[in-house]
C-alpha cells in the first residue's frame, strides 16, 4: 500500500450513530433535523468524543438538515467545514465520506461527521414522481416520473443482453431479507420472503418487479470521521477508509436520468467500471482480497451490474454469480448486504450500508463474516473501500 | 387516436428549446455540430468531441429502433391510473447515432422488443405542442 494510507494524516470512521429504522411515515414527531441530531450524537457517543470536537459535518442528496442549523441544534462551537455531494440521489454517498476524508487529511477540520436524515412521511419521498431538476427536459413529457422508470430500460437492456433470468436476480433480494432476519433494526426483520413470492409480484417499471425496488423508510444515521493519529487516540475500534471517491463514465450526463445517450457499455455497467479502477489501484488491493460488499440495492439489477464492474465477476455474469450462492452469508465467496441492505433493512440513501462496513471490520455484524477485513461500498456514482487497522 | 399519456408540455432548458420548436412544425431534429459532424442528444451548448459551439438542426430518419423500454405498471398520480400499464421507449437513431426517450403507442407490452423498427408519429400535448412518438405495427 501507498504512503500515503500509512500516513498519520490518513483518515479512518471512529464512530456510528443510527436512529430507528421505520417504514415511510413511521417516524411521526420528530423532525428530519432532529433525527440528524440524534445519528449525530449517538455516532460522537459511539466515538467517545464530545460534540464540541465536531468541527465538519458533510452530507448529499441535497439533505435539508442544513449545517448552519445542525450547528446551532448541536452546538458545535467552531464548524470549519461543510459539504454537500451534489445530486439529487443517493449516488454522491460515498462521496461524501471521501470529502469528510479529504477535509480531515488536509486539516481542514479535525472530526467530521458524516449523515443522512429522512422523514419522508412528512414531505417529499425520494423514490416517487417529480420533475429531475436539472434535467434535460426529456423525461416527462414520456411519462417517465420516477427514478424506478429512469432506470429500468438500463436494466432491461442489460437483462436482454446477458440473458440475466428472473431467478437469479431474485438472489439479490432474497439474500437481502434473509439477512434481516438476523437484523433487529431491519425494518423486514420477521418478513420471510420466498422464490415463488418474488416471482409472483407485481410488475412496478418492468423488469422491476416489486421485491426489485428498495424500500422508502425514515430514519438517520452518520458516521464519525478523523485522522489516524487522532483515532488511535481513541478507545474504540479504528477503521481506515483505504479509498473513497466518487464519478461515473461521462456518459451518465445523458444516462437513466439524463436522455439515455450514454454508450452501450456504460449503459448496462451500473456505473462504477472507471471509479472502482481507480479505488483498487489506490487502496493497493484487488477484488479477490475484499471480504464482503455492501452494494447500493436500491434496484436488483444495478447490484448485479456493479458485481461485475467491481471485479467479482465477468461482464454479463453476476446471473451466474449470484445464483452459485455467491452472496449468500453462508458458504459465499463474497457476502454482500450483511444487514439487509436497502431492500430489507431501511433505504438511508446508503449511509446505513457504509455502518454496516463499519460494523463487519469491527466484528459486531449480525451476520458476522468470518474475520472481516477488507469491505467495499459501491453505488452508482461513488464508493468506498473500508480496512480494518 | 386518443393520447397515449396525460403528461405535462416540455419544459426545456435552453439548449433544447429549438428541438421543442422543431417538434411544433412536426419535425423531429437533431443537433448536429457544424465542425466535426457529430450528433449530439441531449442539446448541449458545446459539442463533446471538438468543443465547437456552432451547431445546426438536422432530420431524423423517419425510421428507429428500440434500443430499450420499460413498462409501467405504477400509476404516480390519479390522472395516470387509467393508462397503466404504459411503456417508456428508448429509440434509437443508429445512422445519427443518438436516441430519444419516447413512447410505443400502438403496442401491447408483450409486444415490445429490442432492435424491433419503429416508426415516428406525432401526438399533441395539453398545450399543444406535438410529442415525437412511435409505432411499431409494420415499423
Ligand atoms: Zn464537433
Amino acid at each position: 500500500m501507498g504512503d500515503t494510507v500509512n500516513a498519520k494524516s490518513h483518515a479512518c470512521i471512529v464512530g456510528i450513530g443510527e436512529t430507528e429504522y421505520t417504514r415511510r411515515g413511521g417516524i411521526q414527531g420528530k423532525s428530519e433535523l432532529a433525527l440528524a441530531c440524534e445519528a449525530v450524537i449517538k455516532a460522537a457517543q459511539d466515538a467517545g468524543i464530545s460534540l464540541e470536537e465536531i468541527d465538519g459535518l458533510a452530507s448529499y442528496a441535497n439533505d435539508e438538515s442544513v449545517p448552519w442549523l445542525m450547528q446551532e441544534a448541536l452546538g458545535l462551537p467552531d464548524l470549519r467545514s461543510a459539504t454537500m455531494a451534489w445530486g439529487g440521489g443517493g449516488g454522491g454517498c460515498y462521496a461524501s465520506i471521501a470529502q469528510a476524508a479529504a477535509a480531515v487529511e488536509s486539516g481542514a477540520a479535525d472530526y467530521v461527521a458524516v449523515f443522512r436524515s429522512l422523514c419522508q412521511g412528512q414531505r417529499k419521498r425520494f423514490g416517487q414522481g417529480y420533475a429531475v431538476p436539472h434535467s434535460p427536459g426529456f423525461l416527462d413529457p414520456f411519462g417517465m416520473f420516477a427514478p424506478p422508470f429512469m432506470l429500468a430500460p438500463l436494466a432491461q437492456r442489460y437483462k436482454h443482453d446477458f440473458g440475466i433470468r428472473e431467478e437469479q436476480v431474485a438472489e439479490i433480494a432474497l439474500n437481502a431479507r434473509e439477512n434481516a432476519a438476523r437484523n433487529p433494526r431491519a425494518v423486514f426483520k420477521d418478513r420471510p420472503l420466498d422464490l415463488e413470492t418474488y416471482l409472483n409480484s407485481r410488475m412496478v417499471a418492468d423488469p422491476f418487479r416489486l421485491y426489485d425496488c428498495c424500500q422508502e423508510n425514515d430514519g438517520a444515521c452518520a458516521l464519525i470521521i478523523t485522522t489516524r493519529e487522532r483515532a488511535r487516540d481513541l478507545d474504540g475500534p479504528v477503521i481506515r477508509i483505504l479509498a473513497s471517491g466518487q464519478g461515473s463514465e461521462p456518459g451518465w450526463g445523458s444516462g437513466g436520468l439524463g436522455s439515455h445517450n450514454m454508450p452501450l457499455e456504460d449503459y448496462r455497467a451500473g456505473g462504477g467500471s472507471s471509479l472502482s479502477k481507480r479505488l483498487y489501484a489506490k487502496a493497493g488491493i484487488t477484488p479477490d482480497d475484499v471480504d464482503t460488499a455492501q452494494f447500493y440495492d436500491h434496484f436488483s439489477y444495478f447490484v448485479l451490474m456493479n458485481l461485475e464492474s467491481y471485479g467479482f465477476c465477468g461482464r454479463g455474469e453476476a446471473g451466474d454469480f449470484v445464483a452459485e450462492g455467491n452472496i449468500r452469508w453462508k458458504g459465499g465467496k463474497l457476502p454482500i448486504n450483511t444487514s439487509g441492505g436497502h431492500m430489507s433493512e431501511a433505504y438511508i440513501h446508503g449511509l446505513n450500508l457504509a455502518v454496516e462496513g463499519v460494523r463487519q471490520l469491527r466484528g459486531t455484524s449480525t451476520s458476522q463474516v468470518t474475520d472481516a477485513g477488507l469491505c467495499l461500498l459501491a453505488n452508482t456514482a461513488s464508493a468506498a473501500i473500508l480496512g480494518r487497522e | 387516436m386518443s393520447r397515449y399519456l396525460p403528461t405535462p408540455p416540455p419544459n426545456p432548458p435552453m439548449e433544447a428549446v429549438p428541438f421543442w420548436d422543431w417538434c411544433r412544425k412536426r419535425e423531429l431534429r437533431f443537433q448536429q455540430c457544424s465542425n466535426c459532424g457529430r450528433c449530439r442528444h441531449h442539446p448541449a451548448p458545446y459539442c463533446r468531441f471538438c468543443t465547437s459551439d456552432q451547431c445546426q438542426w438536422v432530420p431524423a430518419p423517419e425510421e428507429a429502433e428500440l434500443f430499450s423500454y420499460t413498462v409501467i405498471h405504477n400509476a404516480v398520480s390519479e390522472a395516470l391510473k387509467a393508462y397503466v400499464p404504459y411503456n417508456i421507449a428508448v429509440v434509437a437513431f443508429p445512422s445519427l447515432g443518438v436516441r430519444l426517450i419516447s413512447n410505443v403507442i400502438d403496442l401491447e407490452p408483450s409486444e415490445l422488443r429490442i432492435g424491433m423498427p419503429l416508426r415516428l408519429t406525432w401526438q399533441e400535448c395539453d398545450d399543444g405542442t406535438p410529442l415525437p412518438l412511435f409505432l411499431g405495427k409494420n415499423g
